[in-house]
C-alpha cells in the first residue's frame, strides 16, 4: 500500500509543513484585503471556517488509517467510481500547484526582476520542487523544519520593525463593511488558503499516529492563521487605506522601513520568504498529485511521472490566465465556489458514504 | 537511462536554460544612471511633461585611495557630482524613456530621494506623476514630495552648499527640518494616502530658490484633489503640525509677563488628538493638544524660579499654539481644504452618519466650528534657575 | 569495457586461490625456501638459521623484515633463550609439543601466535613479527617485536586549538588505540580488528563503546568494511570513499580527526570511529553537518564564548559560500537593495573596469586558489616571499590598473579567510561558492535562494549510516539543539547525548548538576 512511500514523519513535523504550507503565497497576498479594514478580521472567521472543513476531512482520515484520500476513495466508493474521484481530487491537487507558479511568477517579474522572461521562473522553481518530490515525503519535512522557523523569525523581526510606523487609527471603523459581504471575504479566506489543508489528506498516513492528525491539523491552521494575521496587520496599519490600491500590500509594507540607523531596504526578505514558502506549498501539491497519480494508476515507482507532470504543471501555469488581472478576478468569484468543491464536499460526501456503509469494517482475527 | 547520462542531460537541459536564454535583468553598474531627484513641469504645451532629472555622477578618484597613477583624469577643484538631464513627453511614463535620447545611461530610480512638481504643473494635477511613481516599482513611496512656486526644473539644477549631491542635501535639509517644525516633511506615500481619501487634502513641503540663488523650504502647499489650490506660510504650517501630531522639536517664543522681555520654549514633546462627534447631521470636532516644554532662554530677567511664573509661561504658550493653530485653519477653510483631516475623524467615528456627510463636506468644512483644547506644561528649567542678572 | 572486468575478477580469484589455505612444510629448508620465492628474495628479508640448544642437528630460524623489527629484541628474548646451550629445549621431544613447549616456556615475548598456514605466516613477517620456524615442525611462531621508526606524539597541523591537549594521531595504529584507552578507561571501550586491502594487507580497527553505540551500527560498519575489494588502501580516506554512504554527493558523510580528545568524545556520543594502520587520520561515523562546526576549543572555553565562536562559525561559513553571490546580485541586479552612499562608492569604484562583476569575482577567485595551491608546495625559503609577492602585485596592482574594482578584492579575500573558519567543509563549500556565484550571475537574488534551497534538499536527503544529516535540526530534537548547535551549553546541562545517534543510553549526567553552594543542611566536610 505505501510502498511508494516509505517515510513516516511525526506530528510536530507535520505541524510545521501545514504551517509553511499555509504561508505559501500568503507570505505575499494575504488573504481578505477586499475587506479593508476589517481584513483581519476576515483571517479569523476564514480560518475557522477552514478549521471546520479540517474537522471533516480529518474525521474521514481518523476512520482509514493508514489510507491515502486516494485508497480511501477507492474503499468507500466502488474501485471504479473511486478512482474517477481520485482522478478529480488529483486534478485540484494539480491545478493549484499551476496556480501556486503562476503567483510566483507574477510576483517576480512585477517587483524584482522585469525583465527576465516567466518562465525562467517557473523552470527553476519546478525543478527545485522535483528534486525535493523525488527525494520523498521526509525530505520535503525536513527541509520545511529548516525552512519555517526561518520564515517565521524574518516575519517577526519586520513586524516588530513596523510597529513604529503603525498607525492604529487606520484599523478604525472596524466593522464598516456589510456582514454578509464580509462572510464573503472570510469565505475567500476559508478557500485559500486554510482549506487547501486538505491536501494533506494524502500525507496523514505518513503520520507516526495516524489519531493525532486531527489536532495537529487544527494547531496547524490556528498557527498559521496567526502568523498571516500579523503579516495583514502590518499591512492594514502601516498602508491604511492605500493598501487597496498595492497588487502586493506586504511586500510594500517593508519597503517602507524608516529605520534610524540601517539605511538597507529589506524587501529582500519578503522575496526570500516567498520563495522557500512558495517552494514548500508547491512542493507539497507536486508530491501530492505525483503520489495521487502514482496510487491510482497502482505504479510501482514515481520517479517516470516527476518530469511530466512539472512540465505541465508549467504550461498549465502559463495558460490558465492570460494576465494578472484575470489571475485576482478568478480568485475573487470563481475560485469560491471551485474550491469549496473540492475542500468541503468531496470529503465530506465521502464521510457520509462512508458512515452509511459502515466502513472501515472491523477485521477480526489475523 | 544509465546515470551518467541522467546526469550530464540534466546538466544540459539545466545549463541551456540559464545560458543559453542569456541574461536579462544584469545590469551593470556602469550602465545605470542614479537618478536622486526628479522635477516635473509643465511642457511647451500643457500637454507634455517636461522630466528634469539628477543623476549621480560617480568619479573614479573618490573610491582609489592609492591610485594616483591610474586617475589621469584631474577634474579641477571641484567636480560635479550629478548630471542634469532634461526629457520631453506626452505622460510622465514617456518622458523618462525619452530621456535615453540624450543620456547614455538607463535612468535608475529606486535610489531617488525627492521629487519636485512645479507650480504650473500642479495646479493642472499631479494624477499623472503619481500614477507613474507609485505603479513603477524602482520608485520608492518614501520619496519626499515638494512643490515649488516657479519651476522645478529651477530647483533641480541648483547646485548644493557642501558640495554634495544637491537632492541628498535637500533630503537632510528636510529632516532637519525638524528642528523647528515648521516646515511639514511629506512623502509621496503620504500624498498618495491623503489623496485616496475624498475629503483630506494631500500636502507638500514648498519649495522655491530665494532671493539669492539658494534652495529654501518655505512652508506647505495645498491640494484640493489632485490640483494645487494654495501655499500657507511656516506659521500655519506649525499650526497644521500641532493638530496632526508631527511636531518633533521646535521653539515657542513667549512675551514674559510684566513686559519682562521674551522667553523661549524649547518643545519637549507634542500630541494631538482629533476627535469627532455626530449628531443628527450635524458635526463636532475637537482637536486636543498637548505639549511638554522646557525654558530655553530669555531675554530680560523674569524670575524662572517660581511656580506662578511657570504656569503664566505656560498659559502664554498655548495661546500662542492656540494662534498657530487657529491661523492654519482659517488657511485651510478659506481654501476649501480639509488639511487636518477632519472628515476621516468622522468616518472612523460613525460611518454610517459618514455615507451622508461625505458628499456635502465641501459645504460642511468651511462653516466647521472646532473646539481646540491645548495643554501645555513646562516641565523642564535647564541649568540654572534664575536668570543671570545682576542683583 | 565488460571484458576488461570480468579478467579483472578472475584475476583476484587466481590470487585468491593462491595465497589461501597452503600450510608450512615439516622441512625447515623448504619452509624458508619458499619464504624467499614468494617474498622474492628481497634484501631486507632477513633469515636467522640457529641450533635449538646449541645442537647442530635441531634446527631452527628465526624471519623478519630488517627495519621492522626490534633487533634488540629478538636477540634477547627470542635467540638467546632458543639458543644457548643451557637452554632446556634438547630434553624436549621433537614435533608440535616441541614448538607449543617453545612458545609457553622460552620465548618471553608479550603477544605470540601460532600458525600454520603459509601465507599468514608470510603476512605476520611483512608486518613486523618475527617468525620462528622449527625443523620437523609444521607450525610456525608469529612474534611480536615491532621496532619501526615513528613519529613522536604531536599536535596535528590541521586541527590546532589553543587551550587543551596537544596529542594527535601518528601513523601507528597500536599507538593511536592506546591514545585513546588513556582517554577513555571504560572497559567497555571495545576495539574490533580488520583488514582490507588486498596487497596492502592495511589493518582497520573499529572503535566504540559497548553500551552506548547502536549495534546496528556497528554491524553496518563491519559489513561495509568487510565488502571492500580492492587491493591498496593507504589512507583513511580511501576506506571512507569505499564505505560512506552518498558516494556521489560532494558532502562528506563521516568524520574525521587526528585528535584523541575528539575521538573520544565523540565515542561517548555513541559514535564509532575506525582506526586504519598508517594514518593519523581516524574517522568517525555516523556524521552530522552540525559537526563540521564543532572544535574541541568550543568545550575549553567557557559558555558564553563558546556559544558565541559557534555562531561566528557558522556566520563565517555563510560568508565564505554567500559573498561573492551576494556581491554579484546586489551590485548587477538588486541595486536598489544598497544603501544610496554606499551604492555610489560601489560605482565610482568600479567605474571603468572592463569586466562584469560575475567575471571580476569568479577571475579572482581562481587566482586565489592557484595562490593558495601554490603556497601549500611551496619550499619554506621562498615561501614568504612569493605570499606577499602574490598579495601584493594581484591585490594592488590589478585595482590600480583597473582591471578590478577594490570592492571585488575584498570580497574574494574575506571570503577565502572565512571558509578557513571551517576546515572540514572547505572542499565543499568552495564547490557551492562557485556554483551559487554562477546562478546568481545569471538571477541575482532568486538565483542564490534557488541554489541555496537545491543544497538544502540534497542535505536533507542525506543519510550518514541511518542517521539523518541534518539532524538535530531537521528532524528536530530540541534539547540536542540547544544543548550544542544553538548554544554551547555548560556541561552541567548537557545531560542527555544526542537522540540521532544514541537512543538506548541516553544519560549522561545527573540531572542539572551545576556547581554551586552547599545546600542547607550539607556541611563542607559531606561534598
Amino acid at each position: 500500500m505505501s510502498y511508494l512511500e516509505q517515510g513516516k514523519i511525526s506530528g510536530s513535523q507535520l505541524v510545521i509543513l501545514m504551517v509553511g504550507f499555509l504561508l505559501g503565497s500568503s507570505v505575499v497576498i494575504f488573504p481578505g484585503q477586499a475587506a479593508r479594514q476589517d481584513a483581519w478580521i476576515a483571517i479569523i472567521i476564514g480560518a475557522v471556517e477552514g478549521g471546520i472543513f479540517a474537522l471533516i476531512f480529518t474525521t474521514l482520515a481518523r476512520r482509514f488509517p493508514g489510507k491515502t484520500m486516494v485508497e480511501i476513495l477507492e474503499t468507500v466508493f466502488s474501485p471504479y467510481l473511486g478512482k474517477l474521484i481520485a482522478v478529480i481530487f488529483v486534478w485540484y491537487a494539480f491545478h493549484d500547484g499551476s496556480f501556486v507558479i503562476r503567483n510566483f511568477t507574477d510576483f517576480f517579474t512585477t517587483t524584482v526582476m522585469i525583465e527576465t522572461p516567466n518562465i525562467v521562473f517557473a523552470v527553476l522553481l519546478t525543478i527545485v520542487a522535483a528534486l525535493a518530490v523525488g527525494n520523498g515525503l521526509e525530505v520535503i519535512t525536513r527541509c520545511s523544519l529548516v525552512l519555517v522557523p526561518l520564515t517565521v523569525l524574518f516575519l517577526l523581526v519586520t513586524f516588530l520593525a513596523q510597529l513604529s510606523q503603525v498607525e492604529w487609527t487606520n484599523f478604525l471603523p472596524v466593522f464598516e463593511i456589510p456582514v454578509w459581504q464580509l462572510l464573503k471575504i472570510s469565505h475567500s479566506a476559508a478557500v485559500f488558503p486554510f482549506g487547501e489543508t486538505v491536501f494533506f489528506l494524502m500525507v496523514f498516513p505518513f503520520l507516526n499516529r495516524t489519531k493525532e492528525c486531527r489536532r495537529k491539523t487544527v494547531i496547524g491552521v490556528l498557527l498559521g492563521a496567526l502568523l498571516i494575521n500579523i503579516i495583514a496587520w502590518g499591512g492594514i496599519g502601516v498602508l491604511g487605506p492605500t493598501r487597496a490600491l498595492f497588487t502586493y500590500p506586504a511586500y510594500e509594507v517593508v519597503k517602507m522601513f524608516n529605520l534610524p540607523f540601517i539605511n538597507t531596504r529589506f524587501e529582500i526578505i519578503v522575496v526570500i520568504n516567498f520563495l522557500t514558502m512558495g517552494f514548500l506549498k508547491l512542493a507539497v501539491l507536486y508530491y501530492v498529485t505525483v503520489l495521487g497519480l502514482g496510487q491510482i494508476f497502482h505504479l510501482r515507482s514515481l520517479r517516470p511521472l516527476i518530469i511530466p507532470i512539472g512540465i505541465l504543471m508549467i504550461i498549465l501555469s502559463i495558460i490558465n490566465f492570460s494576465g494578472i488581472t484575470e489571475n485576482f478576478e478568478f480568485n475573487t468569484t470563481s475560485n469560491l465556489i471551485y474550491s469549496t468543491f473540492f475542500q468541503l464536499v468531496i470529503p465530506l460526501i465521502t464521510l457520509i458514504v462512508a458512515m452509511f456503509r459502515r466502513l472501515p469494517r472491523r477485521e477480526r482475527g489475523c | 537511462m544509465k546515470l551518467q547520462n541522467r546526469l550530464t542531460f540534466s546538466i544540459l537541459i539545466i545549463a541551456m536554460t540559464l545560458i543559453g536564454s542569456g541574461c536579462w535583468s544584469y545590469r551593470e553598474l556602469e550602465t545605470l544612471g542614479i537618478v536622486s531627484g526628479a522635477g516635473f513641469d509643465l511642457g511647451k504645451d500643457p500637454e507634455q511633461v517636461l522630466l528634469t532629472v539628477q543623476v549621480i555622477k560617480a568619479s573614479k578618484g573618490k573610491g582609489g585611495g592609492n591610485g594616483s597613477l591610474g586617475d589621469g583624469q584631474g577634474q579641477g577643484s571641484r567636480p560635479q557630482p550629478v548630471a542634469i538631464v532634461e526629457s520631453n513627453g506626452a505622460t510622465a511614463f514617456e518622458a523618462v524613456r525619452n530621456a535615453v535620447s540624450k543620456f547614455s545611461r538607463r535612468l535608475y530610480w529606486p535610489h531617488n530621494q525627492i521629487l519636485i512638481v512645479g507650480k504650473e504643473a500642479a495646479e493642472n494635477g499631479v494624477k499623472n506623476y503619481l500614477n507613474f511613481g507609485i505603479r513603477q516599482t524602482e520608485l520608492r513611496p518614501t520619496a519626499w514630495i515638494m512643490i515649488s512656486p516657479g519651476k522645478a526644473g529651477d530647483l533641480i539644477r541648483a547646485p548644493g552648499e557642501m558640495g554634495q549631491i544637491p537632492a541628498m542635501e535637500i533630503k537632510d535639509m528636510l529632516q532637519a527640518q525638524s528642528a523647528t517644525s515648521e516646515i511639514g516633511s511629506f512623502t509621496f506615500y503620504d500624498f498618495i494616502e491623503r489623496l485616496m481619501s475624498k475629503t483630506t487634502a494631500p500636502l507638500a513641503t514648498q519649495i522655491r530658490l530665494n532671493k539669492e540663488g539658494e534652495v529654501e523650504l518655505a512652508g506647505t502647499a495645498i491640494f484640493k484633489g489632485e490640483k494645487l489650490v494654495g501655499f500657507i506660510g511656516k506659521k500655519e504650517t506649525r499650526g497644521l503640525l500641532w493638530v496632526i501630531g508631527k511636531i518633533k522639536s521646535g521653539v515657542v517664543i513667549v512675551k514674559a509677563p510684566a513686559n519682562k522681555g521674551k522667553v523661549s520654549l524649547g518643545i519637549i514633546h507634542a500630541a494631538g488628538k482629533i476627535q469627532a462627534e455626530t449628531k443628527n447631521d450635524s458635526v463636532k470636532i475637537t482637536v486636543k493638544v498637548n505639549v511638554q516644554s522646557g525654558l530655553g532662554e530669555q531675554t530680560g530677567d523674569l524670575d524662572t524660579s517660581k511656580p506662578e511664573v511657570i504656569k503664566s509661561l505656560a498659559r502664554r504658550e498655548a495661546t500662542v499654539i492656540r494662534n498657530e493653530i487657529n491661523a492654519a485653519f482659517k488657511k485651510a477653510q478659506e481654501l476649501n481644504a480639509d488639511i487636518f483631516g477632519f472628515g476621516e475623524a468622522v468616518h472612523r467615528a460613525d460611518f454610517k452618519a459618514w455615507k451622508k456627510l461625505e458628499p456635502r463636506w465641501d459645504e460642511i468644512f468651511p462653516k466647521l466650528k472646532v473646539k481646540l483644547i491645548v495643554k501645555t506644561n513646562i516641565s523642564l528649567n535647564g541649568l540654572i534657575n534664575k536668570p543671570i542678572s545682576q542683583k | 569495457m565488460k571484458r576488461e572486468i570480468a579478467k579483472v575478477k578472475m584475476e583476484f580469484a587466481k590470487e585468491e586461490f593462491i595465497t589461501k589455505g597452503k600450510d608450512l612444510a615439516l622441512n625447515l629448508t623448504a619452509n624458508l625456501d619458499s619464504i624467499q620465492s614468494e617474498l622474492n628474495n628481497s634484501s631486507d628479508l632477513i633469515i636467522r638459521r640457529f641450533g635449538l640448544g646449541g645442537s647442530r642437528q635441531d634446527q631452527g630460524a628465526v624471519v623478519f623484515i630488517d627495519g621492522l623489527v626490534d633487533k634488540k629484541e629478538v636477540e634477547w628474548s627470542i635467540l638467546r633463550p632458543l639458543m644457548l646451550k643451557e637452554a632446556p629445549i634438547s630434553d624436549k621431544p621433537e614435533g608440535e609439543d616441541r614448538l607449543e613447549y617453545i612458545e609457553l616456556s622460552l620465548i618471553t615475548v608479550g603477544e605470540i601466535s601460532r600458525e600454520h598456514q603459509f601465507n599468514r605466516i608470510i603476512a605476520a613477517v611483512l608486518s613486523g613479527k618475527t617468525a620462528l620456524l622449527i625443523d620437523g615442525s609444521g607450525e610456525a611462531l608469529a612474534i611480536a617485536t615491532p621496532g619501526w621508526e615513528k613519529r613522536s606524539v604531536n599536535q596535528p597541523d590541521s586541527e590546532v586549538i589553543v587551550k587543551g591537549p596537544r596529542e594527535g594521531f601518528i601513523e601507528t595504529l597500536r599507538t593511536n588505540t592506546a591514545l585513546l584507552r588513556r582517554k577513555l578507561g571504560d572497559p567497555g571501550l571495545t576495539l574490533e580488528a580488520l583488514q582490507v586491502g588486498t596487497r596492502t594487507k592495511t589493518e582497520v580497527c573499529i572503535a566504540y563503546l559497548k553500551d552506548i553505540a547502536d549495534p546496528k551500527l556497528i554491524k553496518e560498519i563491519k559489513q561495509r568494511i568487510n565488502r571492500i575489494n580492492t587491493d591498496g588502501i593507504l589512507s583513511a580516506e580511501t576506506v571512507e570513499e569505499l564505505i560512506e554512504d552518498a558516494p556521489l554527493s560532494f558532502f562528506a558523510t563521516m568524520g574525521y580527526t587526528e585528535r584523541p580528545d575528539v575521538v573520544s568524545a565523540k565515542l561517548l556520543e555513541g559514535r564509532a570511529a575506525i582506526f586504519v594502520d598508517g594514518t593519523p587520520v581516524v574517522l568517525t561515523a555516523p556524521f552530522l553537518f552540525i559537526e563540521n562546526f564543532q572544535s574541541p576549543d568550543d568545550y575549553t572555553y567557557k559558555t558564553y564564548y563558546g556559544s558565541m565562536i559557534r555562531w561566528f562559525r557558522y556566520t563565517a561559513f555563510g560568508i565564505s559560500i554567500l559573498l561573492p553571490a551576494i556581491y554579484v546580485a546586489l551590485t548587477a541586479f538588486h541595486q536598489e537593495l544598497l544603501p544610496t552612499q554606499l551604492l555610489i562608492t560601489m560605482a565610482a569604484a568600479t567605474e571603468g573596469v572592463p569586466f562584469p562583476g560575475v567575471v571580476e569575482v569568479l577571475g579572482l577567485g581562481v587566482i586565489f586558489e592557484i595562490i593558495r595551491e601554490a603556497g601549500i608546495r611551496i619550499p619554506r625559503p621562498i615561501g614568504q616571499t612569493v605570499s606577499i609577492v602574490g598579495a601584493l602585485v594581484i591585490g594592488e596592482a590589478t585595482v590600480t590598473a583597473g582591471l578590478v574594482g577594490a570592492p571585488v578584492v575584498i570580497v574574494v579575500a574575506l571570503t577565502a579567510i572565512s571558509s578557513f573558519v571551517t576546515p572540514s567543509i572547505v572542499q565543499e563549500s568552495k564547490i557551492i561558492r562557485l556554483g551559487i556565484t554562477i546562478l546568481a550571475g545569471f538571477l541575482g537574488a532568486f538565483g542564490i535562494t534557488i541554489g541555496l534551497l537545491a543544497i538544502l534538499i540534497h542535505l536533507a536527503s542525506l543519510r550518514s549510516f541511518g542517521v539523518p544529516l541534518l539532524s538535530p535540526m531537521a528532524p528536530m530534537h530540541l534539547r540536542s539543539l540547544t544543548q550544542d548547535v544553538l548554544i554551547r551549553a555548560p556541561w552541567w546541562m548537557m545531560f542527555t547525548r544526542p537522540k540521532a545517534i544514541a537512543d538506548q543510553n541516553r544519560t549522561r549526567q545527573k540531572f542539572y548538576s551545576r556547581p554551586g553552594p552547599p545546600e542547607e543542611g550539607e556541611s563542607e566536610e559531606n561534598r
